[in-house]
């Protein structure tokens, strides 16, 4: 129980300029933005809030959350070639764009394995991404994708790689004045796909992961790894890319042979730590399991 | 210092009218301040799914939602399912069917379901096991809550 | 002329289930606060310490809320339960981490979380004891001299010859893990203060436990003492011995501020500091005959009771009667002991001790079969309890014997055989599959057991259960229990019970909230409210059915003109009550000493069926279903009795599969209902419920107990469908995947 509720000040601001006026202008002052609330408000509730003044953005999901193939910044600014998820789309709307189903299945994966209904009718990919927990179901997805995202504030607007963004656990490269107004997306032309998203965790719903797994392979024409990439949550402080992993198998063809030099680099690359919903052993044998099985081709799906 | 503000939005069909700190939790207006109870309060994390209700058509955690996020917003609790005595066809089944024991997890689960049901979501028992995963209950093991499900849907 | 269908059998619906349905159902927090201040309670910190006192913070005006501590309290500073060990508050010594030390009422909610802060407790630290072996080495005292609470040890035989001269003895050693309740609504009481006493609302399944604690606590006499159970969210145990703390402390509250208080735990304060099922540690020696015939059972069982006794004594004798199983053996020596540790106090859980004992003994079981090189069925079919059959207490069950039926039935139901083969064909040909199924493999397992029905041997004469009926003005008749509905039902069936005796539509009798001044001490739950309790309404039934129709003069066989003449006879200034008390049947023989004789009245029969699939890149396990087959003499209500078995496997699959509880330093480190994990609608499989109905003959409508039964079944069978799909034997509940994958590739790695 929070021992004053009444200590919490909220500025609610009309539209995206509103906001970042005042973030500009308090910018010093430890305002923080209200999304959707599931995380702040279990914080507030918890006793161990990090700010006790909050920028609610409910007035700004006109501006912010929306699901835009072609790219389409709110300032009218066409950026072909990839899909804008405004910060405000609820993971709900994540699992039911059939925009982004077609581009890619894993994006609606992770959302449907974060929380129950109510969470995710809530839950907004922004929040999940400034919150940044090292479990997050939808990160590793997003590092997967390559994904950038957009930050604003009052004087400029900049895109930051999202692997870039990722900073201290739980931190993250975002300035006090600016705002997360958008994930992008880059679409490429990647005939020949298969794609995999695991969760592991204590059990099939309402768990904070113990290891989120998430695997996406091109193959070329000769059935050779192209541009893969592998991307986990739970492995470390934040969700990261095994990149020697990918380097190493990159060109290869799928075999157990190539399953197994994987999960050995994997054992090498990754260093997960005992906490009181797993251990670092099983994290790491499930990690170079899922991978190892990956990288052999006998898991996953083909996507096109 | 009171920094309470006016807040504006309706409750089970009625207009409401309050003055409340913005960070206040929806489950405490409606259980302190509104003294609608059927909303339970299980866990306060957004957990158990015990406080359950319908915001604009959508299932939420009354303990995660802060009222200032529900100006002019549209709010159904349990109280609203029945008209007077008379239970809904939700309600009635879950009687006939033994879809309630201690009764805690109750009110949040027929939420969930109304809102599941509303919008036209699937009913075999893998997709009510799915919407269901949000909504703890230690008493049934939910097969009695799923079968009052498919007989309210299934009477449509 | 229409007489009266028996009301037993039909799936009556839920009497407060509509009030629970619209919402208006109130459990404590929904009812009006009407004042009523709020209460906190200030906890230790440290899990074994001096108390050297507390220190309120002066910056903080104390004049605005009311604080008690140990000195304060009028009476006795003990939680009366069996061993009074415990205090109220803590005095002296701090044993565990989060004991209550003090407490704070407060006008509001704001007020009490500022003055919690603004106190401290002061201790000088103890080398705390987590572990059984450390605690019976006595490393440090915490419970007289050896830090046992109680020890039982049932013999039959010499199971010691009988293993030296066993043609094999096989040893096993298993785990079980502590259990939380996670009852939806947390643990809650509300105590007012009436000018001469005090009056308790709160969620609890026992309310006379209640009248002797606060009575104590108090020095008032009991008649001072009215307690009144709220409806109440879910229980499973964890409301019967812990609210007797819990109310003592809101009675405290209500006694110095002349006040009502109300004092409702946070789910985290529930999680951590409130009581839990014991962890236990249990050794089986096992003796055969070449071709698999039991000769010799030994059994050494610690159970982890943490600081204090609380029901300890009583789940230690369960435990032990339980400890051989459905099996016969002419040789068998049980020692069961429950030690003292520096955990929160274990306490009462649905099964109280003997789904440890359970699971032990039949997951040993399949592990014999395969050093026997024998169908675990055929080992089972070998050495079951059959007619006449006799107990490890020496009990002979007479007719009473349903372990072979359950068991066919329970192959039958399931498909056992059929599906054991098609699964080892499944695991045969993974490596040949392609895809994410090559790495899955499949199981079959069950497990077989008993429960015996009521209370254990003498604890049934203790506490002399009464019920009462009585004659209203407008016809109908009052049922009175203090039975309290936690969601079993109780309130449905206790009316069906009793129409059943009066030969009444289940319509005219009433059942209202109990309350200690109206209504008879009938004892705690215990699986009892169908059977010990249901004994005593059909009998008292058909005495107030004799009574009206002598006062009469004529049998009034047609149920509209025995309702009009009880009316009539009300009218008239008569008065129609008829208690009825138990007392177990006379050639029942007990030796509580030597823990000899019958035990139990009768016994629930049971053999549960699990199949599972496990994914060997993860070592995660998902059932697939699960079939209970249980002999309860009667069902009272079918759609109750499968709720129950429903609820209760899943509670069961859990134990087995997900709830892991985190110590550290004795304090529960995954305390939310995330990170501990009850099973969601995700987690569980279809459940399917066969009820065989053998009437037991010590009780008039033949029931038998139901409520915990069911959650005894799942560990043993997930953990023998385990080894039909690995090839591997756990010995621990819960099997965690982090124990299910290192076990599966280190066989593989040989």
């Amino acid at each position: 129980m929070p021992t004053n509720i009444s200590d919490h000040h909220v500025f609610t601001p009309r539209d995206v300029t509103e906001a970042l006026q005042f973030m500009a202008l308090h910018r010093d002052e430890g305002w923080r933005p209200l999304a959707g609330g599931s995380e702040v408000m279990a914080q507030i509730y918890g006793n161990r809030a990090a700010a006790t003044g909050w920028i609610n953005l409910a007035q700004l999901r006109d501006q912010l959350a929306g699901i835009h193939e072609d790219g389409t910044h709110e300032d009218g600014i066409h950026d072909d070639g990839w899909v804008r998820i405004g910060a405000l789309t609820t993971l709900t709307e994540l699992r039911r764009s059939a925009v982004l189903q077609a581009i890619c299945p894993l994006i609606r994966r992770a959302a449907a394995v974060t929380g129950g209904v109510q969470r995710q009718n809530r839950a907004t990919v922004g929040g999940r991404i400034v919150s940044a927990s090292p479990a997050g179901e939808t990160l590793p997805v997003w590092l997967a994708l390559d994904a950038e995202v957009e930050l604003s504030s009052r004087d400029a607007t900049r895109c930051v790689a999202y692997r870039q963004f990722l900073q201290e656990p739980r931190q993250t490269a975002i300035a006090p004045d600016e705002l997360l107004t958008a994930i992008m997306i880059p679409i490429r032309d990647r005939p020949r796909q298969r794609l995999l998203f695991r969760k592991v965790a204590s059990r099939a719903a309402g768990a904070i992961g113990k290891m989120v797994f998430t695997a996406i392979a091109g193959l070329d024409a000769a059935g050779h790894y192209r541009d893969l990439r592998l991307a986990f949550g739970g492995m470390g402080p934040r969700p990261l890319r095994a990149c020697e992993a990918e380097q190493l198998l990159e060109g290869h063809a799928p075999s157990d042979a190539l399953g197994a030099q994987a999960a050995d680099q994997l054992s090498a690359e990754l260093t997960p730590i005992d906490d009181l919903r797993s251990t670092a052993d099983y994290r790491l044998r499930t990690a170079r399991n899922l991978a190892g099985a990956f990288i052999a081709g006998h898991i996953g799906e083909q996507h096109s | 210092m009171n920094n309470d503000h006016v807040f504006r939005f309706h409750v089970n069909g009625q207009p409401v009218e309050m003055q409340a700190p913005p960070m206040q939790r929806l489950l405490d207006v409606l259980r302190e301040t509104l003294r609608l109870t059927g909303t339970k309060n299980g866990c306060g994390q957004g957990i158990c799914g015990a406080c359950t209700v319908i915001v604009n058509g959508q299932a939420v955690s009354a303990c995660l939602t802060p009222v200032v996020q529900l100006e002019g917003a549209d709010v159904q609790t349990v109280e609203y399912l029945s008209d007077r005595d008379c239970l809904s066809s939700l309600q009635q089944s879950f009687l006939e069917c033994g879809g309630t024991q201690c009764g805690s997890c109750t009110p949040g689960i027929l939420m969930a379901a109304t809102a599941h049901l509303r919008r036209g979501g699937g009913t075999n028992t893998e997709e009510l096991r799915e919407m269901l995963s949000g909504n703890l209950c230690r008493c049934t093991g939910y097969i009695k809550i799923i079968e009052s499900m498919q007989q309210a849907a299934a009477a449509k | 002329m229409k007489t009266t269908e028996s009301a037993l059998g039909n799936s009556v619906p839920r009497r407060e289930g509509a009030a629970k349905l619209r919402g208006d159902a109130q459990f404590l927090d929904d009812l009006p606060r009407d004042g009523a201040w709020f209460a906190g309670t200030v906890r230790a910190n440290v899990p074994h310490a001096r108390l050297l006192g507390v220190r309120p913070d002066t910056r903080f005006d104390w004049d605005r809320v009311v604080l008690v501590t140990a000195a304060d309290i009028p009476g006795e500073n003990v939680v009366p339960v069996v061993l009074r060990d415990q205090p109220s508050l803590a005095e002296g010594f701090i044993r565990y981490h989060g004991q209550p030390v003090a407490l704070v009422a407060a006008p509001d909610k704001e007020t009490l979380a500022l003055a919690l802060e603004s106190i401290s407790v002061l201790t000088s630290p103890l080398e705390p004891v987590f572990d059984i072996d450390d605690a019976l080495a006595a490393k440090t005292s915490i419970f007289g001299e050896d830090n046992v609470f109680r020890t039982v040890e049932i013999n039959k035989g010499d199971a010691n010859a009988a293993l030296q001269t066993a043609d094999v003895v096989i040893e096993g050693e298993h785990h079980t893990g502590a259990q939380e309740h996670a009852y939806l609504e947390p643990q809650g009481m509300q105590a007012e203060w009436n000018g001469d006493g005090i009056t308790i609302r709160g969620s609890m399944q026992c309310p006379y436990y209640l009248v002797k604690a606060v009575a104590e606590l108090l020095d008032l006499p009991q008649e001072k003492i009215l307690v009144i159970p709220n409806l109440t969210g879910g229980a499973f145990g964890g409301k019967d011995d812990f609210p007797t703390m819990l109310g003592g402390h809101a009675a405290l509250l209500a006694w110095k501020t002349r006040k009502t208080v109300r004092l409702i735990y946070e789910r985290g304060e529930d999680m951590r500091f409130t009581s839990k099922r014991h962890p236990a540690r249990i050794r089986h020696r096992t003796g055969f005959t070449h071709d698999g015939r039991l000769v010799g059972m030994q059994v050494e069982m610690v159970l982890n009771g943490g600081a204090y006794g609380t029901m300890s004594p009583l789940v230690i004798s369960r435990a032990a009667i339980h400890a051989a199983g459905p099996y016969q053996c002419d040789n068998i020596h049980i020692s069961a002991r429950v030690v003292a540790t520096n955990h929160p106090p274990s306490g009462a859980f649905r099964g109280f001790g003997a789904p440890q004992a359970l699971f032990a003994v039949d997951a040993h079981l399949d592990y014999c079969a395969s050093k026997l090189g024998m169908d675990p069925l055929e080992l089972r079919r070998k050495n079951l309890i059959r007619r006449n059959g006799t107990l490890a207490t020496g009990q002979n069950v007479g007719d009473d014997a349903s372990a072979g039926e359950v068991l066919e039935r329970a192959l039958r139901e399931s498909d056992f055989i059929t599906r054991r083969e098609a699964y080892a064909e499944f695991n045969r040909e993974a490596d040949s599959r392609r895809g994410a199924d090559r790495f899955l493999r499949r199981g079959i397992g069950l497990s077989l057991f008993m429960h015996g029905t009521g209370l254990s041997g003498y604890e049934e004469v203790f506490f002399h259960s009464g019920v009462a009926l009585h004659g209203n003005a407008d016809g109908s008749i009052t049922a009175l229990t203090s039975q309290v509905e936690v969601g079993q039902g109780t309130r449905t069936i206790v009316a069906q019970l009793a129409a059943e005796g009066l030969g009444v539509p289940v319509e005219y009798v009433l059942t209202e909230q109990p309350d200690t001044n109206q209504h008879p001490d009938s004892g705690p739950m215990a699986s009892r409210t169908a059977t010990i309790i249901g004994g005593l309404l059909i009998t008292a039934g058909k005495r107030f059915r004799e009574d009206v129709e002598r006062r009469q003069g004529s049998l009034l066989p047609d149920p509209l003109v025995f309702r009009a003449t009880v009316a009539k006879l009300v009218a008239s200034g008569e008065r129609l009550e008829v208690r009825e008390h138990y007392s177990p049947p006379p050639e029942m023989r007990w030796d509580e000493e030597k823990h000899q004789g019958d035990a139990y009245p009768a016994y629930t029969w049971s053999c549960c069926v699990a199949a599972l699939e496990v994914d060997t890149l993860t070592g995660e396990a998902v059932v697939l279903d699960v079939t209970a087959v249980q002999d309860v003499g009667k069902v009272v209500n079918p759609m109750f009795a499968a709720g129950q078995v429903q609820g209760g496997v899943a509670q069961g699959l859990g134990w087995a599969l997900l709830e892991n509880v985190v110590w550290k330093n004795g304090v529960m480190q995954n305390a939310n209902l995330a990170d501990y994990s009850i099973p969601t609608a995700m987690d569980l499989p279809p459940i399917h419920a066969v009820f065989l109905e053998h009437p037991q003959h010590r009780a008039p409508h033949g029931a038998k107990g139901l409520g915990e039964l069911p959650m005894e079944g799942p560990a043993p069978a997930v953990v023998n469908a385990l080894r039909s799909a690995l090839g591997i034997h756990f010995r621990r509940v819960p099997v965690t995947p982090e124990i299910i994958l290192p076990a599966w590739e280190a066989r593989n790695l040989e």
